[in-house]
This record gives structure tokens, sequence and C-alpha cells, in this order.
């Protein structure tokens, strides 16, 4: 028995799952995870590094990697992609500047190998905006039907962290989504 | 004998390899905090590490280099690499300490190796061609790299996203020198509009939009009355800007007095000599439900807690400072007698035939 196959096992058994959530500068990323987590959202600063949030949801342990999205962190995105179960790529919808960088980044994170397994959900957040994208006209932007000829499991969700609106949904669905992945045999 | 070992210990290493490679894509499930997963992977590292202490027993019992002494010191190079990769391989889920006291001894060992190479190289001039090839190659670049997770790799550069452009189509004031330009209040407040390209006008944005997209202004004294959406501001030069908006982005801007009303943390990269104040309050009457019109709270404003992504210290930014009081004004046609009688006055006096759509 190998180690990972022991690893495998005792992640089984507490039923624990990896996110990473990534997306561009002031997307929303912390206040998604602490809205979700029922925290304080008035006093969010630009994250600098990473914060980890560990939570129980539905039976379910969640790892929530939070990274910071500005520029000059983006190259370091790639040392949280190990294990990872489920990419969480949150756009601020109200940011149509940025769009095209949005997907260039989304893009080049979906061909990273090690990130190949993890289920996908598409945040398109701020829609309590006035003018911002809604979940369609995002799909459309960052192309994201073309996945649909992969394997991967994709699904976007609209959503504000402001108001809490549709973050349960999105969670629900990539929990779900990983569940059926791994823990099929429980 | 040596031999024999090694090669019962390589067929286990290969196969752990293998195990392992195959694990890097179907299993995507490795615990990533628990106790025992990682006393687990300590118990492993141990039996791993005993390996290659063997390995360095034997090369201390060495007391002249034989034909055989190259290969058994590649071996113990080749198990001091693995362990590098297995401990790589776990930093995801090894606290911090124990992955660093394990490198510790990786390290330890390694010098330990080199000690012992130095030791057992022939000296120079009797230097075998394929030792020297030996020494070099595998030496070097030991996986340590890949345990400091500080290097990331040039990744492909992507399209710098400074200057904004405002979309296809969008209405704005575009490509004007010294005149007076004004959007009036009750034109459709449904869609972006865009400065651009302006040099030492004044420009007065008495409708609110959905976006404001400002680029290229040069001397300009700007009033835009909240906006429900964001704004952008780049490429902008020794302007004097009062706006209000959800979101504010400045970019690649200098020496621009910014008078704002956010709900959000104003955003600046690439921008020096910038100067930020509130929003001017209170509003003249005739411009009292710009604030309902947007959407947005006047008591809710941000404007001081200025993002730099330039500098991330603590300290404050050397790129912008607060204005001081004494020096806030609000747009001079605010307070001259009349207020919005006088805009309207203005837009009367240019004459200039500015048709919003026009442009």
């Amino acid at each position: 028995m190998g180690l990972l196959t022991i690893l495998k096992r005792q992640k089984q058994k507490e039923r624990e799952v990896r996110l990473l959530m990534l997306g561009l500068d002031n997307a929303g990323k912390t206040t998604v995870v602490k809205k979700f987590n029922g925290e304080e959202i008035d006093t969010i600063s630009p994250t600098l590094g990473f914060n980890i949030k560990t939570l129980e949801y539905r039976g379910f342990k969640l790892n929530i990697w939070d990274i910071g999205g500005q520029t000059s962190l983006r190259s370091y995105w790639r040392n949280y992609f190990e294990q990872t179960d489920g990419l969480i790529w949150v756009v601020d919808s109200a940011d149509r500047a940025r769009l095209q960088d949005c997907k260039a980044e989304l893009q080049q994170l979906l061909q990273q190998e090690r990130l190949a397994g993890a289920s996908l959900l598409v945040f398109a957040n701020k829609q309590d905006i006035v003018g911002a994208l809604t979940a369609e006209q995002i799909r459309a932007e960052l192309g994201l039907d073309e996945l649909s000829a992969t394997k991967r499991h994709w699904r976007i969700e609209a959503c504000s962290a402001f108001t809490g609106a549709g973050l349960a949904a999105g969670v629900d669905w990539v929990v779900q989504d990983i569940a059926s992945r791994i823990f099929m045999h429980d | 004998m040596i031999r024999r070992a090694q090669g019962q210990e390589r067929a286990r290493k290969s196969e752990y390899a293998a195990e392992a490679r195959k694990g890097a894509f179907t299993e995507q499930a490795i615990e990533t905090g628990s106790s025992i997963a990682i006393r687990e992977f300590e118990s492993n590292f141990a039996v791993e590490l005993r390996a290659a202490q063997e390995t360095m027993t034997q090369v201390e019992d060495v007391e002249v280099a034989d034909a055989e002494t190259p290969n058994l010191l590649d071996w113990w190079q080749t198990q001091l690499k693995e362990l590098h990769n297995t401990v790589s391989g776990a930093a995801s889920f090894l606290p911090t300490a124990t992955r660093e006291k394990l490198v510790g001894q990786i390290v330890s060992q390694e010098a330990l190796l080199r000690e012992q190479r130095d030791r057992l190289a022939p000296k120079k001039k009797f230097g075998f061609k394929n030792r020297s090839k030996v020494g070099t190659s595998k030496t070097t670049a030991p996986a340590d790299a890949a345990v400091t997770p500080a290097a990331p790799p040039a990744a492909a550069p992507l399209p710098k996203a400074d200057t904004f452009q405002a979309p296809a189509g969008c209405q704005g004031f575009r490509g004007h020198s010294g005149q007076t330009l004004i959007r009036d209040a009750g034109e459709g407040s449904a869609s972006d509009f865009a400065l651009e390209q302006l040099v030492g006008c004044e420009v007065r944005l008495l409708t609110t939009s959905t976006a404001l997209w400002i680029r290229g202004l040069k001397q300009c004294t700007v009033f835009a009355v909240p906006v429900g959406g964001s704004i952008y501001v780049t490429e902008c030069e020794e302007c004097t800007l009062y706006l209000g908006s959800r979101q504010l982005r400045m970019h690649t801007s200098t020496k621009v007095a910014f008078y704002i009303h956010t709900s959000s943390h104003p955003i600046i990269e690439h921008c020096t000599g910038l100067t930020f104040a509130p929003y001017p309050s209170p509003l003249p009457i005739t411009l009292a439900g710009a604030f309902a019109d947007a959407a947005l709270k006047p008591e809710q404003n941000q404007w001081e807690l200025v993002d730099d992504f330039d500098w991330l210290k603590a300290a404050q930014s050397p790129n912008w400072a607060v204005l001081p009081e004494a020096e806030r004004q609000p747009p001079a046609w605010f307070t001259k007698e009349g207020g919005q009688a006088e805009a309207a006055g203005a837009a009367m006096a240019t004459s200039t035939p500015l048709d919003v759509r026009a442009c």
C-alpha cells in the first residue's frame, strides 16, 4: 500500500475537500469566503499572500485556499495547485475593462496539468452593482462553452458576495460534483 | 554485494516512483492536514532516510576510491534526490516546521555527500573523463528548488491591462481641447460614458451612467455625478477629478487630485503624485438626487482607504497622499451664485454643438 493510497483513504474518511479560490485582484475572493462563512465583510483589504479557511458544510470539511490576485502575485498561484479538488474562479462582473485579462488568466490555469481533474466553478460576482454583466454574458466573454468539449466539470453561478446571493448554490454544486467523483464508494 | 542490495532497493524505489507518478493523475485525494497522514509520511521518510544513511556508511568505509565508488556516490545522490521529491510532493499538507526539519536532514546529508565526494575524488591530473562528467552532471541541481516555493517560472506574459479601453460604441467626449463640455441632467443614464484625449477642458457630467471610462486627460477638471458601477481612470496628468462610484481604479496617472466617493477601496497602480479628498458635500440642490440615482449612500465613503498595488508595505505609499483640508475646493461653478443656473448658462455660452451621440 503506497503512501498516496493511505492518504486517500484517510481523506475519504474525513470527507475533506480542497477548494482553491483564484481570480483577478478586486474580484471579491476574500469577500466570497467571508460572507459564505458568515463573517463581517466591512473591513477586507487586498490579500497579499493567502488565507486558508476550514469550515464544515453539509457534512464535508472544506479547506478553502483564498489566494491574492494582484498581477505581482499571480506567478505564485502555481504553488497552490497541488491536490486541488475544486477551482473557484471569481469574476468581478462589473469590471468590464479587464475581462480579457480575466479570460487569459483562466485559460492559462485550465491548461495546468495539476488542475486537470479539478471541478471548475465560476462565480460571476458583484451582481448587485449597476451595469454588472450577467452570468450569461460572462460565460460568453470567457468562452466557457468551449470547456464542454473537454472532460472538465464546470458551472457558472451569478452571485453577490456583498448580499450573499448565489454563494450557497455555487458551493453546493462544486461540493456535490467533487463528492460524486471522489467519495462515490462511500 | 553492494550491487545486489542496490538492485533490490532500486526496484523498490522505482515501484514507489511509478505509483507516485500514477497518483499525480488519478489520486486527487491527498490529505491536507491530518496528523495521522503526517505521522505516516514521517515514518516513510525516516525509512528512506535510513536507506540513504546506510549508503553513507558504505561510502565512509571506502578508503581509496575504486571502480565501484562513483556508482556508490551516485546512488547516494539519487536517494537524496528522491527524499527531496518526497518532501516537495507532500509540501502541501506538511506543517512548515516539519517540512523544514526534514529538508534540514536532507541538506545535512548532502553536505556529507559533498565532503565524501571531495575526499574520494581523484586528484585532477589523474581524473578520468567519465568521472568528472559524473561529478558535474549529477552533483548539481539538487531538488531544493522544488521545496522552496520561491521562484516561479517565466510564465508566458499576459497582455498588460494598464490601458482601459472603453467598449466600442460607447458615448463620450473625445479629442477636445480648451472647452467646457457638459452632459446635462436627464440624458440617457443606462449606458457607459467615456472621456478620452481631452486637454485643458472643463467637464461636467450631470447624468449618471453605468460606468465611466476616463483616459488620456491633461490639465482637465472633471465633475461627474456618482455612477452606479465602476470608474476607470488611466493615463491622466495634472487633472482634478470629482468622481463617485461603487468601485474606482486608476492606472498610469500622475499629479491628479481626486475628490471621490466610493463604497469600496480605490485601487491605484503605476501612479505617482496623486492626492485624495472626499467628494464635495453637500452637492448643489439641483443634484440632490444624484446619490440615490446611482444607488449609493453618501455616508459610506472609503475615499481615504486607497490601495496602491505597487506599494505592499504597511507604511504610507509615496505615490499618493491625503489632500490637506485647507487645500480642498469644490468645483468652481458650485460656489458661484446660482450654482446649477450658472452651469446651464455655461452650456449656453460655449454653444458648441456637442451632440454626445455624435462623438
